[in-house]
């Protein structure tokens, strides 16, 4: 396995390769380098997922920081035989709906402001910056962006978190309530919930 | 099943969550059940719609997270060898220096309060609130994000800048954006993620001037097979006369008659351009073939 490679374990135990529960029993022995091979494992998916559940750079890179923090402070308590993967994420879960509620509370706080928090992905960015531009599909693509984004956003932080997972990281219900602690009905009802409110919002675009 | 169940099963439906059982049970249903047919069309509908919304973090993004953590893990490894040094066990040194820094701050505080800013505070135009918070004391805390312009600089073989060219060029909103990124990568055409990219823009850009560019990018490559069979492909379907113009003129650079005929016939017989028409009859002039097929 490459640092770079997503884990594809030729030979697995429990969910887990074997050269990643070595590299587990190693980064627990204080080994920082192979605690740092397992971190460019996964960083990318837990900074996708903190990246659009947030859609901000710094809470992104604060969830990215103290995920990882986390992990290397608990990794003494990590059996070696459970999925490595399930359980950054369920760090990374907390974290993301600690960061999910906080701003939720300060949105109702600040009721009465237009709600939006200014995220655009880099690209967006740029393209407004060139004056040869097509306005008319510009301004169609970010007014379906900014409903889509406006229906996320008014999904609860369980919604938003277990419609991420599944929709755009591809985990399974049974991973997911792994993550979440919670029954895999529990999250199988969010999920259907997520659905419904997002058809209801966005029913006129389909 | 009756409708108020298939409604609670079709999103899982969708994501493969149902066992086979469930499954048959619902297709059956579904074969009976507009209603419920109709919801399962918006349902993938919907999918299709929200495809977008998930982004890939920005591409130096990941490195420097990366780069954050080795630095404070660094950090930490050296105040950890540091105590060590001094004969001092790394948790006895920490509330050492907590108890140190609470009386330093307890000194500080009864004396004098400063604001605490990390650095000159944005025009507040030009950056975002985040966070508002009261403090006890009677302290305000306000969070700010600031959007901060990037330049990346580099040659065109670096793979950073050649990542972001690649990504300008299949995704950029702005389509000078991405026909600048096609210009550029024309050097690199020979390279297979950039022939591919030039291949997925010549045929699937939205803006005709962009796939223009993407042909005469691929023009030293037209004698080869991939770029062939995009170059029929554009031929058949691309709704502007131009381009295809172009692809036939593409393709008929390499004379390759046995493979072409057919495929100008074919043209003659459907195009509703008199020019397109025009030119694959010449083409086909050229090659001593009939214009159509008998």
């Amino acid at each position: 396995m490459t640092p770079e490679s997503d884990p594809a374990p030729a030979t697995e135990v429990c969910g887990v390769s074997r050269e990643q529960a070595e590299l587990i029993r190693a980064a627990q022995r204080g080994d920082q380098e192979a605690f740092e091979r397992l971190v460019r494992s996964y960083d990318r998916g837990v900074l996708r997922l903190a990246w659009n559940v947030l859609r901000s750079v710094e809470d992104a890179q604060e969830v990215y920081q103290e995920t990882f923090l986390r992990a290397y402070r608990n990794l003494g308590s990590f059996r070696a035989d459970s999925n490595f993967q399930t359980w950054l994420y369920r760090i990374a879960w907390n974290l993301c709906l600690d960061y999910l509620r906080k701003r939720k509370t300060c949105r109702e706080e600040n009721a009465g402001g237009d709600g939006a928090d200014g995220f655009r992905s880099p690209l967006e960015t740029v393209a407004e910056q060139r004056p040869e531009a097509d306005p008319q599909r510009m301004l169609v693509n970010r007014v379906a962006a900014g409903r889509i984004r406006q229906a996320l956003d008014r999904l609860t932080p369980r919604e938003r978190m277990v419609f991420e997972l599944r929709h755009f990281h591809g985990l399974r219900l049974r991973a997911i309530a792994e993550i979440a602690g919670s029954s895999e009905e529990a999250v199988k009802t969010c999920l259907f919930r997520a659905t419904q409110k997002l058809r209801a919002a966005l029913g006129d675009l389909i | 099943m009756d409708c108020e169940n298939a409604t609670r099963f079709l999103h899982l439906y969708l994501y493969g969550e149902l066992s086979f059982d469930q499954e048959q049970v619902l297709e059956d249903h579904l074969a009976s059940c507009d209603a419920c047919r109709r919801h399962l069309d918006e349902l993938r509908a919907l999918h299709a719609l929200l495809e977008p919304a998930q982004t890939e973090p920005p591409a130096d993004l990941v490195q420097r997270c990366r780069r954050q953590l080795h630095e404070r893990w660094q950090a930490a490894a050296a105040r950890r060898t540091l105590w060590r040094w001094f004969g001092i066990r790394p948790a006895w040194a920490l509330r050492l220096a907590t108890a140190a820094a609470l009386a330093v701050l307890g000194f500080l505080a009864g004396r004098w309060s400063v604001p605490v800013v990390s650095e000159p505070p944005p025009d507040p135009l030009a950056a975002r609130i985040r966070f508002i918070e009261q403090e006890p004391g009677g302290k305000v805390r306000v969070s700010i994000e600031e959007r901060r312009r990037r330049t990346l600089s580099g040659r065109l073989d670096e793979e950073p800048i050649q990542r972001w060219l690649l990504a300008a060029a299949r995704e950029a909103a702005d389509p000078g954006l991405r026909l600048d990124s096609v210009e550029l990568l024309r050097a690199r055409a020979q390279q297979e993620p950039v022939r591919r990219a030039l291949l997925e823009a010549a045929q699937h850009d939205p803006n005709p001037g962009v796939r223009l560019k993407a042909l005469e990018a691929l023009k030293p490559f037209a004698a080869e097979a991939d770029v062939r069979e995009t170059l029929a492909r554009i031929l058949r379907a691309d709704e502007n006369p131009g381009i295809r113009i172009q692809a036939i003129d593409l393709l008929i650079e390499h004379r390759r008659r046995d493979e072409l005929v057919g495929l100008l016939q074919e043209i003659v017989q459907q195009e509703s351009n008199d020019y397109v028409r025009l030119r694959c009859r010449q083409a086909l002039q050229e090659l001593n073939a009939s214009i159509g097929t008998f």
